[in-house]
């Protein structure tokens, strides 16, 4: 949080900026008024490596609109954001919105609070087929531990739920759970985490390790949860959203490129 | 070579009773690895602390917890089977009842203290971006159900799984201590059987929420604890010893290789080619619940390689480096709970005071700082009431150790 802060003051004399201040802060990291490169850096074997994205890299070369599905739990579908407009997944569209300034992306968000990995597995066929998307982002994992469902078939809906979603044609990427400190002496997701990085390594899919950047965020001071007031709360949470898209659109963008990388010179 | 390790085999299930004579020096070995144990299981209960990268469990498939189980097993074996041989099976009953009695006890007080932290960070800390994770804290809206499935064992929160394992297996080891003094070859037997049931049928016992099972499965973890019960029992006696068979000791190193190398897979992501599809099929996901074969194999190589490294009397388990360890393994309930109690209190201290390294390093030093200084004392404790009640008696007899 205090390195947040020292980050900020170019934006924080505008009039805007300080009346959010004054409102409590609740919207200042929603008013984009931060720096992600410098605020949401992480280092890079947590930035997660450029496997290419082909279906998102091909409807960018043909200019087509790049429609992009998120599924997922209570994080995904705004838990703590402000709004749902600043939630992670919206948060998404613009920043990819910055970095290729002459594309266009649609979002599709079918999260939902609660959902277990099997239960968004059984709608792969139905909702997220019916929204005919170039890149499904897959987050799960916590619900799952919260419930103590079993490793082994945890495991199975993920690669067969990876499967189900490469032969609608979409590329993927899946996120893990969140660093939560406050629970961790009474909710281990390590075991989930551990499988789920194993079911995205056995499938070359791609791994979005938000476990792993929450942390460090928290170890660099960037976030701080210790703190019991709403308000600070509020705006820790509109950060992480706003970091948590903001290291997506890199790491699509880095994949994007990766792939393109024998037609185009970079 | 062959004929050797037969011959050990042959004495380890044909011994006869009369010869297992316990020899009068403790070895130290024993004290000094589960006090290893002890500090790993510290520092592996606080979540997201670097100096738990020291620990066994992040180079290879099993962890301080097999450490444990094991020696527990094989020092339950010298405590009671000397009391069975030369006391009767009541005694020796009784003695071990006595123990269950204040494990079950440590562990309701350490589950009293996990639910007073839960509930106060569950009521302090209610983030909604939180609200999925602190899902797992519901129990605490039915205190009635909680407390009641909490005194059965049914239900056990993370990080307090281990004593209820060690209660249920010192609860039927007064039978499995009977047979082994008649049939050891058939208590392994049986044992293994039962290993072999559970990895086919994945049966547990009952936990709660109804639908979960153990943690630690004792279906499963009970063939540890016999093997170092058969093991413990021909402790002391004079040879064969355990057969020092050098290609047994490359298969061990082979293994331990094999299982550094996954584990570092899962660390250092340019690994990954190490493991490929095929291999991550048949491996994965590696159950600790269940014992997974690949973590039993593991445990037992690196106990057949520390056998063969460290010999009972060397030198360093009684230099005075080593002696802290030792003592925190002599008195190892008390500084297990304390463990446990440290690990919650430091895990604590770093999420809502300062989570730095220096922070991190600080709460894992003195957290076995004090862990060694409470088995100092207890240490001290005992030498003193003994001396005490053999001034009373009039008699150099030493009391049993419970």
């Amino acid at each position: 949080m205090i390195r947040n802060r020292r980050t900020r003051p170019g934006y924080g004399l505008g009039l805007a900026a300080a009346l959010f201040l004054v409102l409590g802060g609740t919207a200042v990291a929603a008013a984009e008024g931060f720096d992600p490169t410098t605020t949401c850096a992480v280092p890079e074997e947590i930035a997660g490596a450029g496997l290419p994205l082909p279906h998102v890299a091909a409807k960018l070369k043909a200019r087509e609109a790049v429609r992009i599905v998120v599924i997922g739990s209570g994080s995904s579908a705004g838990l703590g954001a402000s709004s749902l407009a600043e939630a992670y997944p919206m948060r998404l569209t613009r920043e990819l919105g910055r970095l290729f300034p002459d594309a266009k992306f649609e979002l599709v968000n079918l999260s939902k609070r609660g959902q277990l990995a099997s239960e968004m597995e059984a709608r792969f066929v139905t909702e997220v087929a019916a929204a005919h998307p170039a890149l499904v982002i897959w987050q799960t994992g916590t619900v799952d531990a919260v419930k103590g469902v079993d490793l082994a078939s945890f495991g199975q809906v993920l690669e067969t739920g990876i499967d189900k979603l490469r032969a609608l044609d979409a590329d993927v990427i899946l996120i893990n759970s969140q660093y939560s400190p406050h629970t961790l002496t009474a909710l281990d997701t390590e075991p989930y985490r551990d499988y789920l990085r194993w079911a995205v390594q056995s499938r070359s899919a791609i791994l979005f390790n938000r476990y792993a950047m929450m942390e460090y965020w928290v170890e660099q001071g960037v976030i701080d949860f210790s703190s019991p007031s709403k308000v600070d709360q509020a705006r820790n949470d509109d950060l992480v959203h706003g970091c948590i898209a903001y290291r997506l659109a890199r790491q699509i963008e880095s994949a994007v490129k990766s792939g393109a990388g024998d037609d185009a010179k970079e | 070579m062959v004929r050797r390790a037969a011959r050990f085999l042959k004495r380890l299930f044909t011994v006869d009773p009369a010869e297992l004579v316990p020899s009068g020096q403790r070895d130290l070995r024993l004290d000094f690895f589960r006090g290893l144990a002890l500090w790993f299981i510290f520092l592996d209960h606080i979540p997201s602390n670097l100096v738990n990268w020291v620990t066994v469990r992040n180079y290879g498939f099993s962890d301080a917890t097999e450490i444990f189980i094991f020696i527990s097993g094989y020092s339950a074996s010298i405590a009671y089977g000397g009391t069975m041989r030369r006391r009767g099976f009541w005694l020796a009953t009784a003695r071990i009842l006595r123990r269950c009695w204040q494990l079950y006890v440590a562990h309701i007080f350490l589950f009293v203290i996990f639910t007073a932290q839960i509930a106060y960070v569950a009521s302090r800390f209610n983030n909604p971006m939180f609200s999925e994770e602190m899902q797992v804290v519901d129990f605490l809206n039915d205190p009635s159900a909680t407390l009641v499935q909490a005194l059965l064992l049914k239900f056990r929160p993370a990080n307090l799984d281990i004593l209820p394992l060690y209660i249920v297996l010192l609860l039927v080891f007064p039978l499995v201590l009977w047979a082994l003094e008649r049939r050891p070859a058939w208590v392994l037997a049986a044992s293994a059987f039962l290993y072999g049931v559970v990895l086919a049928t994945r049966i547990n016992l009952p936990g709660y929420p109804p639908g979960e099972g153990w943690y630690f499965n004792p279906f499963a973890w009970q063939l540890l604890f016999v093997i170092g019960a058969l093991l413990g029992r021909v402790h002391g006696t004079p040879q064969p010893a355990l057969p020092r068979n050098r290609v047994l000791l490359g298969l061990a190193l082979a293994y331990l290789l094999f299982a550094f190398l996954v584990a570092m897979s899962w660390h250092i992501p340019q690994l990954a080619p190490i493991v490929p599809p095929w291999l991550g099929n048949l491996i994965y996901p590696i159950s600790k619940t269940d014992l997974d074969p690949l973590r039993l194999i593991h445990f037992l190589s690196l106990g057949y390689v520390t056998m063969w490294l460290v010999a009972a009397h060397a030198p360093f388990l009684k230099c005075r480096v080593s002696r802290p360890l030792v003592r925190c393994g002599q008195q190892s309930l008390y500084v297990f709970c304390t463990s446990i109690l440290l690990s919650f209190s430091g895990h604590f201290f770093l999420i809502e005071v300062d989570d730095s390294f220096a922070a991190q390093l600080a709460v894992s030093v003195a957290g076995i700082a004090l862990m060694v200084a409470l088995a100092y004392l207890l240490g001290w404790y005992r030498r003193a009431e003994r001396a005490e009640s053999v001034e009373r008696k009039g008699s150099a007899r030493p009391l049993p150790r419970a």
